[in-house]
């Protein structure tokens, strides 16, 4: 959501007397509140709301300050949701391809992928094979997970050291 | 009825002059694969440098899960089982010093002359007559263990060679035949004995100093230098002329006037 959006935001929650605003869409998130009831009696925010309608371009003082206040909580609650995708990052590990080699997700083509995004592996079990100079390498996870992404495509030459699965230790 | 001359273990024991590899020997007669019995082995904990052999298969395996023919007591279906402190790239080295072994083996049991197809897929007479598929886990980039498989068509005679493969795959005995007229059966219990004695001098040397002088015995039975090869990798072609292998094994391909192109995977067609 760009400024201009937040601007019709407002005009929108202003016209139709709405106190509470929560707006969530993939990960942008936040919450309006407008709780003065004197915001609406007039006064002189109603006064700069009459002349913000007679000059449609300009923002009023308070739209500006209330802009503000949307961008600083639209903000903490982007830093908020940063942090916590921070920390479950951190809980996150790649598995890297140990050579140059051709990667494969299933030890034959006429076979189903050793696992799939949310599978569940076992400590031991293998995820793919890369191979190279026709030594095919199983890779095995060390460790109980869960697969949360693929980052690489059946059949590709991938690099030395390069991810292959993200995934989240269980 | 022509008799079945099962492999003798203890005949191959007596042969095997090596400290290391095929001090432990577990033979059967029939199996899946001999691949998938050692990998089993292997997650069980055998010894390093143990071996498995079997005079059927019912599931041989090659590259990509393809079957390879297994249809009598009369070929070689083996398995190295290595657990080498070496990183899982540097593993790569395995796959020459297997083609290599065999080759000498070959050399030393008959009067044929084997040419390598890279990597390791050894050919008389344009024809394949031994596949090498080696398999290998590895945790957090440590090798658990490594499987080299050897399949080699040893007595298969050329009525018992299935239709579809007549044209692209051979045995020692048929090729003996052509040569000299030899129809006399080769001695697998030998011819076994030799590949693991060559296997153990060439993989101490792989671990002492290095790929070097494997690569040196490889080339002397490289059998793909000047010609032009096409490889398949994914939705890739490359079409170039083959000018060397380097020193980790990788196929040299001189795909333009100033253009090299360094090859570690892929289907070849020459």
């Amino acid at each position: 959501m760009n400024i201009k959006d937040i601007k019709d935001l407002v005009k929108f929650i202003k016209s139709n007397k709405i106190k509470e605003f929560y707006y969530k869409k993939g990960d942008e998130e936040f919450k309006v509140t407008l709780d003065s009831d004197e915001f609406y009696k007039g006064g002189r925010r109603n006064s700069l709301i009459e002349k913000k309608e007679d000059r449609s371009v300009q923002i009023s003082d308070y739209e500006q300050a209330e802009l503000v206040n949307f961008a600083i909580s639209r903000s903490n609650i982007a830093a908020e949701t940063d942090a916590a995708a921070k920390i479950k990052n951190e809980r996150l590990k790649e598995i890297v391809s140990p050579f140059v080699g051709s990667f494969y997700r299933s030890s034959s083509p006429d076979k189903p992928p050793f696992v799939e995004v949310d599978s569940i592996v076992e400590k031991g079990s293998p995820v793919c094979i890369v191979e190279a100079m026709k030594i095919m390498n199983e890779i095995e996870v060390d460790m109980k997970c869960r697969i949360v992404s693929v980052l690489a495509e059946n059949g590709q030459l991938v690099e030395f050291g390069q991810p292959l699965f993200l995934v989240e230790p269980l | 009825m022509e008799e079945i001359n099962y492999i003798d273990i203890f005949e191959i024991k007596k042969k095997i002059k090596g400290s290391f590899i095929g001090k432990n020997l577990y033979y059967e007669q029939k199996v899946d694969s001999t691949n998938t019995l050692a990998r089993d082995l292997a997650s069980k904990g055998v010894k390093n440098g143990s071996v498995v052999i079997a005079d059927f298969q019912e599931k041989g395996r090659g590259r990509n899960g393809k079957f390879w023919t297994s249809p009598c007591a009369c070929n070689i279906y083996m398995s190295i089982i290595l657990k080498p402190k070496i990183t899982p790239e540097n593993a790569q080295g395995m796959t020459i010093l297997a083609a290599v072994s065999a080759a000498d083996a070959i050399v030393e049991t008959t009067s044929l002359n084997p040419k390598i197809k890279w990597p390791n897929d050894l050919l008389i007479n344009s024809k394949k007559v031994c596949g090498i598929l080696t398999e290998m886990a590895t945790q957090n980039m440590t090798i658990e263990y490594i499987i080299v498989g050897i399949g080699m068509n040893v007595n298969l005679a050329e009525n018992d060679m299935d239709d579809n493969i007549k044209d692209i795959a051979t045995s020692l005995l048929i090729e003996s035949k052509k040569n000299n007229g030899s129809n006399v059966q080769i001695d697998r219990n030998t011819l076994i004995a030799s590949i693991l004695n060559k296997f153990d001098k060439y993989y101490e040397m792989f671990l002492s100093t290095g790929l070097s002088p494997i690569l040196t015995s490889y080339q002397k039975y490289f059998g793909m230098m000047g010609k032009t090869v096409e490889i398949n990798v994914k939705d890739k072609k490359i079409t170039g002329q083959v000018v060397g292998i380097d020193s980790k094994g990788a196929l040299l391909l001189k795909t333009g006037e100033n253009e090299l192109e360094k090859v570690v995977s892929g289907e070849i067609y020459i």
